[in-house]
């Protein structure tokens, strides 16, 4: 008569113990890497080569050397900065959102999603600097008293708030991703055989002794840190939806797009963690810790996020039409729907709107390798959403004698590359040389592992 | 923990340290600090330990910074330097809001943090005293002051013994 949920699975399978669990999440840190890690990490760093290449000429020839023009005079330097800060969001969403909730999945991966946060927050944060064009002037946007008046900045602007938003997410986060590894680093420092390496990670641990003392305060900055940055998420993807929510340009000036950006970031986010998780879990050997319950959960939240994003595309399309004017209509029915670019509309829809569907059904979800490429899919929809939004809307706005269409020279490419580069180059250094799974909390919610005798 | 000489009751397993640090609350003995691999909520309650005030200070941080923040916005857009944009008013609280809130984060968080390390007393290169070397790993560490009288050593020592603790033992700490 009552319905019966299942037993949840373990967090952790298998009986293990807790120096167990320390020598298997920390093997990596131990051992040499294989031949792959240095392949990748080599090909990284070509990748960043061209992107620094690339930012070399960007800034002694100008913003000249990119693909833009008069009308479209935001490209791939604004579609790449969204996409990237989207992708930082994974780390929150997962770590914070998901302790705010009580969630104790959580603690497989919170740890490298809050680095891909990082990395990501890092590469997105170049690109505000380098599109100003004189990036030895940056100081300017900085709200400091000086004797040019002194001049202060438009505290009412999008792109300042943008300025401060994610310099706070970059510290917020950072903050959270170190001191959840103090545990973790005095534990590294006590096995690593090094007298460098000792040194190093006890000069990092800053002097953690474990004591409840230690672990009360932890708990509490974990959940101040916490309730801060899940706010964070919220309005930090709301400012930057408003430096396209502000301005008059049609397919841009709707107030669906703060809830639709924070929430499409959210998306992003959770479909590379996806991407980096089966990769990681299966290289590492973590497939007891990182379970396919974990891969299960997730893809759930991807089908969740993934209906809102197609109720947002229609509401837009709805809405367009509903208004009745004519600029909307022309930009969502003639240009994005039907047009130039119509073939990425589509395949956006069709990425990020349709084919998370398939992880309703059971088998589609512990099909690891399908769900690998569909996060993939995921990741390159919302690439192409952003180019959607950016691109069809300035090439055809309301005078069509300023209509143009864009091209991304291959320096836009180059730092995008770059940009990628910087992305893996991080990662395999947090694989190498940093706890990928938070130990302390993948203990804390391991089974018991010996029997208690009761007197 | 100010140096003295403590009673260490050394467990694997965290029920078996709960149980045991139950027992020597029920003799109301003081327990001076309890070491743990992993944070095990709810211990503070049971062995009657130190709780932090951090999450009140986060609170204080956060007012102060609002204040803050909406001071310096009205200095900076009324009367240091004015400037019109649009003919909108000179203060314009509802787009304030969004810096207001934005810097109040990072002022609350850089303050806590400092706070939490002035708390811990934690810095570059602090030699980390552990207690026994597994407190990071696997073990669990119950410390109480040794008494002057033998008879209470004799009992904390029996309570830990048959309470699972792998290893009972006294060590000085400075």
């Amino acid at each position: 008569m009552f319905y019966e949920s299942p037993i949840r699975d373990p967090y952790i399978i298998g009986k293990k113990s807790y120096h167990q669990i320390s020598n298997e999440i920390l093997e990596p840190i131990d051992r040499k890497h294989n031949r792959w890690w240095y392949f990748i990490l080599y090909l990284s760093i070509i990748a960043m080569s061209i992107g620094g290449y690339s930012l070399y000429k960007t800034f002694t020839v100008g913003i000249g050397s990119w693909g833009l023009n008069n009308s479209v005079s935001w490209g791939w330097d604004i579609i790449n900065f969204v996409w990237w800060i989207g992708i930082g969001h994974a780390g929150t969403a997962f770590s914070i959102f998901l302790l705010v909730l009580r969630q104790k999945w959580r603690t497989s991966i919170n740890r490298s999603a809050e680095a891909m946060t990082i990395f990501a927050v890092v590469c997105a944060g170049l690109y505000p600097m380098v599109h100003m064009g004189r990036i030895w002037l940056c100081f300017y946007i900085f709200p400091y008293p000086n004797t040019r008046g002194p001049l202060w900045l438009n505290f009412n602007s999008p792109l300042f708030w943008d300025v401060v938003a994610i310099s706070t997410y970059v510290l917020a986060s950072a903050t959270f991703w170190y001191l959840g590894m103090l545990p973790d680093f005095a534990l590294i420092k006590e096995r690593v055989k090094s007298k460098v390496s000792k040194f190093i990670y006890g000069t990092l641990s800053l002097g953690w002794n474990a004591s409840s003392r230690n672990w009360n305060r932890f708990e509490a900055i974990s959940y101040i840190l916490g309730g801060l940055a899940a706010a964070l998420v919220i309005s930090v993807h709301s400012i930057v939806s408003m430096d396209f929510a502000t301005s008059v340009i049609p397919g841009w000036h709707t107030t669906i797009f703060p809830p639709f950006f924070v929430v499409g970031a959210i998306f992003s986010g959770f479909s590379m963690v996806l991407t980096l998780v089966i990769i990681m879990r299966k290289a590492y050997h973590l497939q007891d810790y990182i379970t396919t319950s974990h891969i299960d959960a997730i893809t759930r939240v991807l089908i969740f996020i993934s209906l809102i994003m197609g109720t947002a595309y229609l509401t837009e399309l709805f809405m367009s039409w509903y208004s009745g004017n004519g600029f909307e209509i022309f930009t969502f029915y003639k240009n994005r729907a039907t047009g130039d670019y119509s073939i990425a509309f589509w395949l956006m829809i069709l990425f990020n709107a349709i084919l998370p569907q398939l992880f309703w059904s059971k088998r589609m979800r512990s099909n690891l390798t399908l769900v690998f490429i569909i996060s993939l899919c995921v990741n390159v929809g919302m690439w192409l959403e952003r180019f959607i939004i950016v691109v069809t809307s300035l090439s055809k706005d309301y005078l069509p004698s300023n209509w143009a269409t864009y091209t991304p020279s291959y320096i836009e490419v180059g730092i995008f590359v770059g940009t990628l580069g910087f992305f893996v180059f991080g990662l395999c250094l947090f694989l190498r040389f940093l706890p990928v799974i938070a130990v302390a909390e993948v203990k804390s919610v391991n089974n018991r592992t010996t029997e208690i005798q009761e007197h | 923990m100010n140096s003295k000489k403590f009673i260490l009751g050394i467990f694997k397993e965290e029920d078996l340290m709960i149980k045991a640090i139950k027992k020597i609350r029920e003799k109301e003995i003081k327990i001076e600090e309890v070491f743990m691999p992993y944070p095990v909520h709810g211990i503070e309650d049971i062995a009657g330990l130190h709780k932090t005030r951090l999450m009140g200070a986060a609170v204080l941080f956060g007012i102060f910074g609002t204040a803050l923040v909406f001071y310096f916005l009205y200095w900076v857009t009324v009367e240091s330097y004015p400037l019109i944009y649009g003919g909108k008013p000179l203060y314009t609280l509802p787009s304030h809001v969004v810096i207001t809130f934005v810097l109040m984060i990072n002022i609350t968080s850089g303050l806590s943090v400092i706070s939490f390390f002035i708390a811990n007393k934690f810095y570059p290169g602090k030699k980390a005293d552990l207690i026994h070397p597994g407190v990071v790993d696997d073990t669990f560490v119950v410390a109480i002051n040794k008494p002057e009288a033998e008879d209470e050593v004799q009992i904390i020592m029996n309570i830990f013994s048959t309470n699972g603790a792998t290893e009972v033992t006294e060590k000085f700490v400075k």
